[in-house]
């Protein structure tokens, strides 16, 4: 049995952090409604550091890093969708382009620029026209019919509401009196949508609602680690599990404090991932896993590309199935466009069909992924060694040493233009086996599948060069580096994704992948690292379910606190 | 009371309805021009271009074979012809970017690998790269500037408390097409600020509307009811951020130290917003607001040619970036009207661009493959072109724009760099190669501190960065462009 560490590395001894704890006091249950008069949804500051507090995390030592998180694009159009029933999902051109690492939410790349605020500044200004312009809508999102422009009740009674579901925590006192005086604006245009259009601009570029504030409680005994409130603790999990802001019945378990145990945090989870948009969130956590977000196609086939894929993660994750079908899988769902593309029977209507003897299984057979990796114009076994290795092994592949260049193809020349001799020659040349046979021997192994994922037995000819590399047959075999140092042979997407399952990569890199998404972290650190080998450990057992793996993640104890970024 | 100033073209239109040459009247001048000839607002323009000039060197394509004026219009040039703006924009030709040689790195050098690396020497004259042991290499974020980057160095330099944008931070190219936005989103900007002693990167608009809201915020439209209704939504939305600002200054005091830093970097734009609101309509006769741009959707990622029966996509990985190009002009010339910046950092495309060609010579490829041979030369030279194309479209809108006894280009100037040239790859060792920094070539325009329009100079083996330096003194900056403090004398008549 392979262990954490001999994928993963070891624990490295942990350091104590020096706090930075300015002090949060947690009111009612779910630790907002007293928040104080500045209110961050967890309590008022106290400046200096504070060792005393709630009960400490059982382990301390796996308890993560975190901070501020801003939105990325496509959360803040899902929160936009709702919070206000705006579907437009206009941010990609007005907010900074999330940078991919491979996720969209790495914290480190987040920076504040006059076009994030700028953005934001005119996404909520377009948001609350198109809110306006549509009554039914508009009177849902304020929830009362006013008396006149300056009813106050219904106003108060809209910023309440509105404020809890956008800042995902009631509002104190003192936060609803900054926005009361909004109301004048109602008074003198005689338009009490006048008012309630100001408080929705106001909130749409409030920090608190474009980052996901974690401050949380002091815990005794250890610096610099924070308890997250149960507001806290549903955002975390409605950002994670659904990709947007907490529905009412999250808050509503906040409010009474049924998001501080294991036992509500699983009982959340098991209903948020019974929400359908849980299923787009863990087929978009898979697409930019494995890269394919984005697809070099026609937009048509890019989708029923995608489509297969998300149906495949459906089934398997949802559906109640050991997480390895996913690479093991000997069904994939068809449509049309697709089956001609593969050059399988059309099924009429898109349906689960067998793969029969075809050598295909799994996701790693789906056009998807093996669309990804393509370079100058082909499939290039390098890129999709690279993909395979440091994306589903999570193995470290370093960059190539000064003095390579990777922007030329490797010259054909008449004794060597079929890809493997060309690749064999170029490396003896060059010097560059050493490297290369970490990459080129894995994507070797899925030659037999074009860019597109079609099946092929020869190369595609190259028109630019004198010789037909149509000719070359291809065999359609390679083999992965394993961490022990020995080398696995395989043939074929189908054969590589059941070498995983063999091996345990499935569980274990899943397990660290679906760590960076939750947390937004690419870059781990030694308290990462140990809440993900605590994972892998819970985790690491033929069959296991992804759902499990969600589960269990979300209701760690560790999972419950933070550790302050210095 | 406003002071009577008359747009002088607005004058010869109402005159007469046709465009007819007469005296530049004094209530035509532009506030900033004071009587007697004093001191007229100098702007400053830079622009880059991830694209090299690939195998055409002196007399290839690109770059004429003669020097001096007159130059001929090569195939790569014709951009400018078709603008009739080639007597004023100048080649500079010859230039070297230097490399490190072990561990030792030449002033605004490079470590040896090409793509990612040579922004930072030409915009910030400082070193790309980190050094590690005996030798420099490319690391993520050592490729970019070590400094703050030519257009805040100027914008210090010649900017006044009435340029509510210290910089128009701006780049055509919204999409990546191919691949990711890559070193955590730094393949699309070439704009770095000193923040306090602390480098921070300058995430450029993209959207021609945003970017259009952004400068006419707080202008007043000509009809009366949508005056009053925009000055009431003005007060709105400076309530809001009123709230937004002291929640944010709230916040930062419950946060640790680094979530603290984010905030405030955040509240410090807010602030900036907010003075951008405030700052109303400045009363200068031709400032106006234009017409709002259309949408300009983001295409498709692109889709390649590879001869195994996948259509080639001709309409995706480009996202009209000529339209998008030429709003952002109008808004940078409009801008430099109303005095609202002084300085635009302007960014064709990313690094290592993978724009579909075929728009520009129905070339079935991106654009940096076409520097690795999938197209002939002409595509290469028609690449740079597009990139001519974008810059001249703004150097021919300052040159339609009456300033003085001139036009705005006169008192202007903008620098295009490009991310290589051809020749020795130190990397690879290879000669003859598109990852090369030998034998680059700049672009200039604009007449402001004398720089020479409309020629063809050789700058052999002078740094690029020097060409941008010249740009800048040319304006009045005063200061040195990170390492490089030399500007090149032969670029001024």
């Amino acid at each position: 049995m392979r262990t954490r560490n001999a994928w993963f590395g070891g624990l490295v001894a942990i350091a104590t952090l020096s706090s930075c704890y300015s002090g949060l006091e947690a009111g009612g249950k779910g630790g907002a409604d007293a928040a104080g008069a500045d209110g961050a949804g967890s309590g008022s500051s106290t400046a200096g550091a504070d060792e005393t507090g709630g009960p400490p995390p059982a382990d301390a030592t796996t308890v993560p890093t975190s901070g501020v998180r801003r939105l990325t694009s496509n959360e803040y159009d899902n929160t936009l969708r709702d919070l206000l029933f705006d579907d437009t999902r206009s941010s990609d051109l007005r907010l900074p382009k999330d940078a991919r690492t491979p996720f969209d939410n790495d914290v480190a790349a987040q920076i504040p620029s006059q076009t994030l605020i700028e953005g934001a500044h005119f996404l909520a200004a377009d948001a609350v026209d198109r809110l306006m312009a549509d009554p039914a809508k508009r009177d849902t999102v304020v929830g009362c019919v006013p008396s006149g422009p300056a009813d106050a009740a219904c106003f108060t009674q809209f910023v309440d509401a509105f404020g809890r579901r956008a800042l995902r925590r009631p509002l104190t006192q003192s936060e609803r009196d900054e926005y009361l005086p909004l109301l004048d604006y109602a008074t003198e245009t005689g338009d009490f949508y006048t008012a309630v259009d100001s408080v929705v601009r106001a909130v749409l570029q409030d920090p608190e609602f474009l980052y996901r504030v974690e401050v949380g409680e002091p815990v005794d005994g250890e610096p610099g680690v924070f308890r997250l409130n149960d507001y806290e603790m549903g955002t975390r999990l409605s950002y994670f599990l659904l990709g947007t802001t907490p529905p009412d019945w999250l808050l509503d378990r906040a409010d009474e404090g049924a998001l501080s145990d294991e036992g509500g945090i699983r009982e959340a989870a098991a209903t948020l991932l019974a929400d359908e948009r849980a299923k787009a969130r863990i087929s978009r956590f898979h697409a930019m896993w494995m890269g394919y977000e984005g697809l070099p196609h026609e937009l048509e086939l890019s989708v029923a590309m995608q489509n297969e894929s998300s149906k495949l993660i459906e089934k398997v994750v949802f559906g109640g199935a050991p997480y390895e079908e996913l690479f093991t899988s000997t069904q994939t769902w068809l449509d049309d466009i697709l089956a001609q593309h593969y050059g399988m029977p059309a099924p009429g209507a898109a349906k689960w069909v067998n793969y029969d003897s075809s050598g295909r299984a799994g996701i790693l057979s789906h056009g998807s992924f093996l669309s990804v990796g393509g370079k100058f114009g082909d499939t290039s076994p390098t890129q999709r060694g690279i993909l395979i290795r440091e994306r589903l092994f999570c193995q470290v592949i370093p960059p190539p040493p000064p003095g390579v260049a990777t922007d030329d193809p490797i010259p054909t020349t008449d004794d060597a233009f079929c890809k493997a001799d060309r690749n064999a020659a170029h490396l003896e040349e060059n010097g560059c086996a050493v490297c290369h046979l970490q990459m080129d021997p894995v994507g070797f192994g899925l030659e037999n599948y074009d860019q597109a994922g079609r099946y092929r037995t020869h190369e595609q000819d190259n028109p630019e060069t004198p010789q037909d590399e149509s000719t070359c047959e291809i065999a359609g075999t390679g083999q992965v580096l394993l961490q022990d140092g020995t080398e696995a042979p395989f043939g074929g997407p189908g054969e590589l994704g059941a070498l995983m399952v063999d091996q345990g990569v499935v569980a274990q890199c899943a397990t660290q992948q679906l760590y960076r998404f939750a947390m937004g972290r690419f870059q781990l650190d030694e308290y990462d690292h140990a809440f993900i080998s605590l994972l892998q450990e819970r985790v690491a057992v033929p069959g296991f379910k992804f759902a499990d793996l969600l589960s269990e993640f979300v209701s760690n104890d560790s999972f419950r606190f933070r550790r302050e970024e210095v | 009371m406003r002071p009577i100033q008359l747009d002088r073209r607005t004058f010869l239109r109402g005159a007469a309805g046709i465009a007819v040459g007469l005296p530049m009247l004094e209530a035509m001048l532009p506030r900033t021009a004071k009587a007697g000839g004093a001191t007229q607002a100098k702007r400053f323009v830079i622009s880059w271009g991830g694209i090299s000039l690939a195998g055409y060197g002196v007399g290839g394509r690109v770059v004429p074979a003669e020097t001096g004026p007159n130059y001929t219009v090569t195939r790569g040039l014709q951009p400018l012809e078709d603008l009739g703006i080639t007597d004023k924009v100048s080649i500079v030709s010859g230039l070297l970017l230097p490399w490190a040689e072990g561990a030792s790195m030449p002033p605004a050098g490079r470590s040896i690998e090409f793509h990612y690396n040579t922004i930072a020497p030409q915009i910030s004259g400082t070193v790309s790269g980190e050094q590690q042991g005996s030798s420099w290499v490319r690391t993520g974020n050592g490729a970019v500037p070590k400094g703050p980057t030519a257009d805040h160095l100027v914008a210090n330099s010649i900017s006044t408390p009435d340029q509510v944008f210290s910089v128009l931070a701006y780049r055509v190219q919204p999409a990546s097409y191919l691949g990711t936005n890559q070193i955590n989103g730094n393949v699309g900007r070439m704009s770095w600020r000193d923040n306090g002693g602390e480098l921070q990167a300058v995430d450029p608009i993209v959207n021609p509307l945003s970017a259009y809201q952004s400068l006419f915020t707080g202008f007043t439209p000509p009809d009366p009811v949508e005056a009053a209704a925009a000055e009431l939504l003005l007060r709105r939305n400076q309530s809001v951020l009123d709230i937004v600002e002291r929640r944010a200054d709230g916040l930062v005091g419950r946060l640790g130290a680094a979530d603290r830093q984010r905030i405030e970097q955040h509240l410090y734009e807010i602030r900036e917003l907010e003075k951008r609101l405030k700052a109303l309509q400045p009363d200068i006769v031709g400032c106006e607001l234009l017409p709002e741009p259309e949408e300009f959707p983001i295409g498709d990622a692109i889709i390649e040619y590879n001869g195994n029966g996948m259509p080639y996509s001709t309409s995706a990985g480009y996202s009209n970036e000529v339209g998008r190009s030429d709003v952002l002009a109008d808004l940078i010339r409009m801008a430099f009207i109303c005095d609202r910046s002084r300085v635009a950092s302007l960014m064709m495309t990313e690094w290592k661009c993978y724009m579909n060609m075929f728009n520009f010579g129905g070339w079935q490829s991106d654009m940096h493959e076409l520097t690795h041979g999938a197209g002939p030369e002409d595509s290469v030279a028609d690449a740079v072109g597009f990139h001519l194309r974008l810059f001249g479209g703004l150097v021919a809108k300052l040159r339609d724009t009456p300033e003085l006894e001139g036009s705005m280009l006169d008192n202007t100037a903008l620098v295009l760099v490009l991310e290589g040239g051809w020749g020795y790859d130190p990397e690879t060792g290879s000669s003859g190669s598109t990852h090369s920094t030998e034998n680059m070539a700049c672009f200039i325009a604009g007449g402001a501190g004398g720089l020479r329009q409309g020629e063809h100079i050789r700058a052999v083996n002078k740094h690029p960065g020097q060409v941008v330096l010249t740009a800048m003194r040319a304006v009045g900056h005063q200061g040195d462009l990170g390492d490089l403090s030399e500007d090149l004398d032969e670029l001024r008549v």
